[in-house]
């Protein structure tokens, strides 16, 4: 049965008629009170279990329509609060080898980003070292910590259009950080054409227009 | 990166006193039972930051070092490898099994690939990507060995990276059936480990040997 009004945060799956979902869980980061409740929805409506998705989230799956919004309502916020998602490694919460703290940027990443309508989907990774464990280079906007500072890349992708990001700043404050991707994403913003990812976007226009734009 | 002292499976934290443990969760998939333990483990310890990784696993960070053999008992899960010199995980999308634009069985050649190289030592870490269409949501292009489904077969890649010196996988065969593609990827690794020097990861071997040296030599 489909559901007349899909609970948004609902994704159909193959078949039309199971549904999966994804609890926010900010950074990849999940309470073990919140992984109970996870644990408790799948048992009490006989689910299949979860995946663990490569964005960092946990996809809970195989509901049918029916039962959606109730799942939901048992979960808390699913899908994102920013429509945006930001991964990010441990970093120096945790990490021997972090330089930086990539969790409290990528935290804060994600509310800077809310303020913005972009043409397409955006990814982001916030790495405390140059391991690169969230996979900076390879997202729209990706965060590398060195011992001066943040690496700020840009037009990077890990899907269909493949591409390495170019770096756009080096040895940068948080603040400085976050004003350059700022600057980028409203170059990007004005002159992309819609549902354009930034790694095409980029290479288009060319990393030199971006930089001239900062 | 482990120390000598280290607890089985455990890596020692920035603090120098706790450790983080990374259970072995094959293609991402938790099961019930695993969930269930996990949320268990949670409670009972009071794991104060438990992370979901980007090679879809879940990480149990901020363990004291007595209670680390303790939470495997209770885990009754298999370490997932995370500091050796071998294949640390397969990661896989839903492809046909659940993802409405799945062209191939990406979940069910994945585990089939967990299962069969899982913890084979390596000159290096080694991580595998399997996408069941082009849109790569397991990024299969920046893999140490990629597969993506086409409407033909696998589409096979090698020597992706997407740490700090990112590498696009080089496309090592195409139109590949399920048999054919477990059989390369075996193949490929086998070369890897007889040719290439010690830590270095197949980004950088595929770049210095050429991806059509490794077409000779293993096709």
């Amino acid at each position: 049965m489909i559901p007349e009004n899909l609970p948004k945060g609902a994704v159909a799956q193959r078949g039309g008629t199971l549904y999966s979902v994804r609890p926010r869980t900010p950074l990849g980061e999940i309470s073990a009170e919140q992984l109970n409740v996870i644990n408790s929805v799948v048992q009490d409506f006989n689910l299949p279990g979860v995946r663990v998705t490569a964005a960092q989230r946990l996809s809970i799956r195989g509901i049918p329509g029916e039962k959606v919004a109730e799942v939901i309502e048992r979960l808390g916020p699913v899908g994102e609060l920013c429509h945006y998602y930001v991964q990010a490694c441990l970093g120096t919460t945790g990490c021997r080898l972090a330089m930086q703290d990539s969790i409290g940027l990528g935290a804060r990443l994600e509310e800077f980003l809310n303020e913005f309508e972009l043409p397409a989907k955006l990814k982001c990774g916030v790495s405390g070292c140059s391991m690169c464990c969230s996979e900076s280079y390879v997202r729209d906007v990706g965060l590398v910590g060195t011992a001066k500072g943040w690496t700020v890349v840009f037009g990077g992708n890990a899907g269909k259009g493949v591409r390495k990001g170019d770096i756009i700043a080096e040895n940068v404050s948080d603040d400085k950080a976050l004003e350059v991707i700022g600057k980028a994403l409203a170059f990007y913003r004005d002159n992309a054409k819609k549902k354009e990812r930034t790694a095409r976007f980029v290479a288009r226009v060319g990393i030199e227009a971006v930089l001239k734009a900062l | 990166m482990s120390d000598k002292d280290s607890p089985t499976g455990a890596i020692l934290q920035r603090d120098k006193k706790t450790y983080a443990i990374v259970p072995r969760t094959p293609v991402g998939v938790v099961t019930p039972d695993v969930l269930e333990a996990l949320a268990r483990v949670g409670r009972k310890f009071e794991i104060p930051i438990m992370k979901i990784t980007s090679g879809q696993r879940i990480a149990l960070v901020g363990l004291e070092k007595e209670q680390v053999d303790q939470v495997w008992e209770d885990l009754k899960m298999d370490i997932g490898p995370a500091v050796g010199l071998c294949v640390h995980y397969v990661q896989a999308c839903p492809g046909t099994e659940v993802c409405k634009f799945g062209l191939r069985d990406s979940l069910g050649l994945g585990l089939e690939l967990e299962k069969m190289f899982v913890g084979k030592e390596l000159p290096a870490k080694m991580k595998v990507g399997v996408s069941g269409c082009t849109m790569c949501c397991a990024e299969s292009y920046v893999r140490d060995v990629g597969l993506i489904g086409k409407k033909k077969g696998w589409t096979m890649v090698v020597g992706g990276n997407a740490s700090g010196r990112p590498r696009i996988a080089d496309v090592l065969a195409e139109n590949l059936t399920r048999g054919e593609a477990i059989e390369l990827v075996g193949r490929f690794m086998d070369y890897y480990r007889d040719n290439s020097n010690k830590r270095s990861r197949s980004s950088l071997f595929v770049k210095r040997v050429g991806i059509d040296a490794v077409k000779a030599a293993i096709l």
